[in-house]
């Protein structure tokens, strides 16, 4: 059930948050804890199962290191724990992944291959696996203690605001927050405009983005002109930062309402300076998670330049694999491992030298051919696509012109993206508050009614429209009656 | 004071949120369900059942979704909201099928119109002959019944106002598949389709021709496709003559049209146009009985008691506006909605003696190629039921719309062995090899109907050595030359047959067998003049014999003389005739299967 979904919108969630505070404070983790599963299964269906299995090993293995006193068992618990989270994954994620890998090899020494069913990917899995092996590793390292209550724990790892696209929380920002939380106004409030920018940035902008970006990308090669590959895979940019930044904007938001705070996952990334810069601010619950649990335990950066470069191409490595199953995306981690690299063995002092525009226009065209591996279905269809961005494609009739693509909405859409993917709506909120402050008196209410109107009225705005491009989006008229 | 402007603010956003996301629940349980959408002519799901089994449970999120989606409150006006802020602020279509030309005009793009308007699916040969070969049977056989035939066109809105198009739908080639076909047919057939397109653009300097916003013609497009049709149609029916300005009533109104409510524009853009209708009708509306199964609104029966013709009509959309004046000239027309049906043309061929059977199709609807297929099919169902005659009339009819068509050669061939017809089996196996030399199928089954053929040949070449040894024995013998005539006659040498039967006969005058034979022998070398003039004797001696009847109405049959075998078909059926398999099956009487004397002969006998 996606959070911009007529089903969501206009009945999970009302009913969620109504009978949420109905039920009142004792109940109310059990209750979030059903809900949530409710949720999954409401997509899932039997995989829900799956979720409870992962819970029961980690409520376990969480108790059990707490309890043992030998460093060896505990040790051996925690290799245990992790084992059996990543063959939970590794199963439903990456088998279909792995036999047709092998598959290919087979098949060049060989006439025959393995056949087997395709294994359904459950959705979330990477993100509840991820909070869950923080959570274990977090009890080995005593960072925090073991949570006793099977039912805070299994809402921990399945509460649905952050169930199926993250963040990816940790069990230590939010262990207080299970226990013992209450929901002010003010949280409400700041819950319900944060949702209300995730839906819109998911509704109005990216899914408007992603129709073009979808026609643009199922395009045969010959038909693929320069300037609509490019504008292709611009639009992609910015659909897949506003999908994905919406995607979190509203769970944070509804994580807010039922009195939850989960730390931001993004910090403009696209207004970076170097590819460094751009992975400390995009998709930062993941990143985080592999400095913490991979890249520091490999040595991180103590061990020599060397080792430094090997790890950071193996974390990347992995970067890519957890986004999805497929070369593509191991490709696309180690594009960045390897600018990474680049930029430690120098590229980043030579930057730090460079014209401030160049610096920005450095990351927007690595970050932009980055996406066509991200985006194209296969390794090969994106160097096909790549290609007609730079010209090497011989083009037969050209069905389609830019003007095809490029209508008002997309304008506008774009030209709204640009904007906010810029800190310019943050740097105008925190400039009312100066100049309220510097004013006095009448002026001062009149500022402050005109900018409070303001964001009213645009927040209400992008919440009717949301609704109405939602509404319109489940319209499917015919020309002849159909009976 | 500024934390309360602020919470005052924030109280604004929650409460309205509050009411954004609460009122369509709560309206979907006040309101009652609806069953239909307006804008989007269709029904809409209704609630799923709840039965509590790991399989219904599996499907049931996705048909809850789907009900709510369909029914949740708020939801008709909120699309409405959305038609208005895309296509008129936005300028962008709501749905992919309507396109959005200039100055308001819109346009229909469902059955790949456009891509047809760009010329971007043009027809092969094979599809242009397919389209070719159907029209061409369809008009010979209505013609060999005295029925005219017209098969009429109404063009896509695109073809009349390609001005109003978007630039970025330019053409690419030139010709849509409507101008390739009516170019193949003016260089390949006799065979006119009637092509509305340019008394249409003609006119549309004076009056408006299509709706602005609506895929149709309007009434003053669609009267002057009914002048035409009337045009057409007086050139064999002098007594039609197009309806007189006089007797027409024409006045404005202001409605929805079709495009704009597909875009969820209901009372958004209403178009004020002109409409047309008769002072005086005297067409009025029929009961039909003869499909009591029909669909309501399948089938519309109209007519007028001062005419005496009657009309046969296949109509799609275009054709309503059309309707009231066309039935004006008709006793009784029968319109049959949304394509052309063979069998219920048959049916109506036999209970109302149509003199006219129109087809009208939009331009976008010829997207549809004539298939071979479906005959094909329908063969093999019954092959494989053990009905091969029947199958074989079938594959016959496949491979009139395709004669190239490889699958049902092969098929014919089989059925034709299986029936013994071993050298015609020949004959489409080797039609096989013609256009495909290493067909497996044909080069095995060729291989083996001639081996079957060599070993019938044998068969008869040892008889025929038996007769010849008898004969000397007894050289007189009117039956031996009889039986030596058909083993000739089975082996293939009809000329060595037709010698021995003349002797039977000279020995033995009165030997019906053997004048019979002969004269069939006659027959089989298509010598149709001696071969009825042996019949004739035939029934001079014997004005009973139904066999006799029954074989001058085959000769008739194969001449294409449809009236006078009938005639002799039933006269022979008089006289007792009962071999009713072989009726239906006689390759010799395919030409008088379609008419429809012959149809109720064949009721008649079953009721």
């Amino acid at each position: 059930m996606a959070f911009s979904s007529i089903i969501f919108l206009f009945l999970f969630f009302p009913l969620t948050i109504a009978l949420y505070f109905l039920i009142g404070k004792k109940a109310n983790n059990i209750f979030l804890l059903l809900a949530s599963l409710f949720f999954y299964a409401w997509g899932e269906g039997f995989f829900v199962i799956l979720l409870f299995i992962s819970i029961g090993i980690n409520y376990s293995a969480g108790l059990m290191l707490e309890r043992t006193q030998s460093h060896r068992s505990s040790q051996l618990t925690l290799v245990a724990a992790i084992a059996l989270n990543l063959i939970l994954l590794c199963y439903w994620k990456y088998a279909n992944f792995i036999l047709g890998t092998v598959n290919h090899l087979l098949s060049l020494v060989s006439t025959k291959i393995i056949i087997a069913e395709p294994i359904h990917l459950p959705i979330g899995i990477s993100f509840f696996t991820f909070s869950a092996l923080s959570y274990v590793v977090d009890v080995y390292w005593k960072k925090t203690a073991a949570q006793k209550s099977f039912i805070d724990l299994a809402l921990y790892l399945s509460f649905f605001p952050k169930l199926i696209a993250g963040p990816i929380v940790r069990y230590a920002d939010i262990a207080d927050q299970i226990k013992q939380r209450s929901i002010k106004f003010n949280d409400l409030a700041e819950g319900v405009q944060r949702f209300i920018i995730g839906l819109g940035k998911k509704v109005l902008i990216a899914n408007t983005l992603a129709s073009s970006v979808d026609q643009i990308f199922s395009l045969p090669l010959q038909e693929l002109t320069m300037p609509i590959a490019w504008l292709g895979i611009a639009c992609y940019t910015l659909q897949i930062y506003f999908d994905f930044s919406g995607y979190t904007d509203m769970a944070i938001g509804i994580g807010r309402m039922f009195g939850f705070s989960f730390l931001e996952n993004f910090n403009y990334p696209y207004i970076s300076q170097s590819i460094q810069e751009f992975w400390r601010r995009w998709h930062i619950s993941l990143s985080t998670w592999f400095r913490d649990y991979l890249y520091i335990p490999l040595g991180g950066s103590r061990q020599g330049s060397m080792r430094t470069n090997i790890n950071l191409l193996t974390v990347f490595f992995l970067v890519g694999l957890w986004h999805g199953a497929s070369w593509n995306f191991i490709v696309w981690g180690l594009y960045y491992g390897i600018f990474l690299v680049i930029e430690r063995l120098g590229l980043s002092g030579l930057l730090m030298r460079l014209w401030k525009p160049l610096r920005h226009i450095y990351v927007i065209i690595i970050v932009l051919i980055g996406w066509v591996f991200f985006r194209a279905e296969t390794l090969h269809s994106a160097a096909g696509y790549l290609s007609a961005m730079f010209g090497f494609v011989r083009h037969g009739i050209i069905r389609n012109s830019l003007s095809m693509y490029l209508d008002r909405e997309l304008i506008l859409s774009l030209t709204i993206a640009v904007i906010c993917s810029t800190p310019i709506v943050a740097f105008i909120r925190d400039h009312e508050n100066i100049i309220i402050n510097k004013s006095s008196g009448i002026a001062a209410y009149f500022l402050e009614i005109f900018f409070g109107f303001t964001r009213t009225v645009i927040l209400i705005s992008i919440l009717a429209l949301s609704v109405i491009y939602l509404a319109g989006s489940t319209y499917n008229p015919f020309i002849y009656f159909k009976f | 004071m500024g934390r309360l402007i602020n919470n005052v603010f924030n109280i604004i956003i929650v409460s309205l949120f509050i009411l954004i996301i609460c009122a369509p629940p709560i309206t979907t349980l006040l309101k009652s369900r609806s069953y239909i959408s307006y804008s989007e002519n269709r029904e809409l799901v209704s609630m799923p059942k709840f039965v509590l089994s790991s399989d219904t449970l599996k499907d049931y999120p996705s048909q809850f979704e789907k009900y709510y989606n369909d029914q949740f409150g708020f939801r008709a006006p909120l699309q409405g909201y959305l038609g208005i802020i895309k296509v008129k602020l936005l300028h962008k279509s709501t749905v992919p099928t309507v396109i959005l030309g200039k100055q308001n005009w819109l346009y229909y793009n469902g059955d790949y119109s456009f891509d047809d308007f760009r010329g971007l699916t043009p027809y092969n040969t094979q599809q242009l002959e397919l389209w070719k070969n159907t029209l061409e049977n369809r008009e010979l056989w209505l013609a060999g019944q005295g029925i005219k035939y017209l098969f009429v066109v109404a063009p896509n809105k695109q073809s009349i106002y390609p001005e109003y198009v978007p630039d970025n739908l330019y053409k690419i080639n030139k010709k849509s598949r409507f101008e390739q076909l009516l170019e193949y047919l003016n260089n390949h057939s006799s065979i006119k389709l009637m092509d509305l397109r340019k008394p249409l653009q003609e006119a549309k300097n004076n009056d408006l021709i299509y709706y602005k916003t609506d895929t149709h013609w309007t009434d003053k497009g669609a009267f002057i496709a009914y002048a035409n049709i009337i045009n057409q149609l007086s050139v064999r029916f002098p007594e039609l003559s197009i309806i007189d300005q006089s007797s027409l009533i024409v006045h404005q109104a202001h409605k929805d049209r079709d495009l704009s409510i597909m875009l969820g524009l209901t009372n958004q853009q209403k178009e004020r146009n002109y409409f047309i209708t008769l002072k005086k009708p005297c067409a009025t509306v029929l009961n039909q009985d003869i499909f009591p199964q029909a669909p309501k609104g399948s089938i519309l029966v109209k007519g007028c008691n001062k005419s005496k013709l009657r009309a046969v009509v296949f109509i799609d959309s275009f054709f309503p506006p059309i309707e009231p004046f066309l039935s004006e000239h008709f006793e009784s027309v029968f319109y049959v909605w949304n394509r052309y049906k063979h069998d219920i043309l048959e049916i109506l061929i036999d209970e109302i003696h149509p003199d006219i059977v129109i087809e009208e199709k939009v331009e976008r609807y010829l997207y549809d190629v004539p298939s071979p297929v479906t005959p094909f099919r329908t063969g093999i169902e019954l092959a494989r039921k053990g009905n091969t005659d029947v199958a074989i009339e079938f594959f016959s009819e496949a491979l009139r719309i395709y004669p190239q068509f490889i699958p049902a050669l092969n098929e014919l061939g089989l059925a034709l062995a299986k029936r013994g017809d071993l050298k015609n089996a020949i004959i489409q196996f080797q039609k096989v090899l013609q256009i495909s030399p290493y067909n497996n199928v044909a080069l095995y089954n060729l291989e083996r109907a001639q081996a079957d053929q060599q070993k019938l040949y044998d068969k008869w070449d040892r008889v025929i050595l038996q007769l010849q040894d008898k004969l000397k024995m007894n050289a007189n013998d009117s039956f031996l030359h009889f039986k030596l005539g058909e083993a000739y006659q089975n082996r293939g040498y009809i000329d060595k047959a037709i010698i021995e039967y003349k002797t039977a006969i000279k020995l033995r005058p009165d030997s019906t067998d053997s004048m019979n034979a002969l004269a069939r022998a006659y027959s089989q070398i298509n010598d149709n003049n001696n071969a009825l003039l042996w019949f004739d004797k035939m029934l001079k001696t014997n004005p009973d014999d139904a066999n006799v009847y029954y074989n001058i109405a085959c000769i008739y049959s194969k001449q294409h003389d449809v009236i006078t075998s009938i005639s002799w078909l039933k006269k022979s059926i008089e006289k007792k005739f009962n071999n009713w398999a072989l009726i239906q099956t006689d390759e010799d009487l395919k030409d008088i299967r379609f008419s429809a004397e012959y149809k109720r002969l064949i009721r008649n006998h079953y009721n």
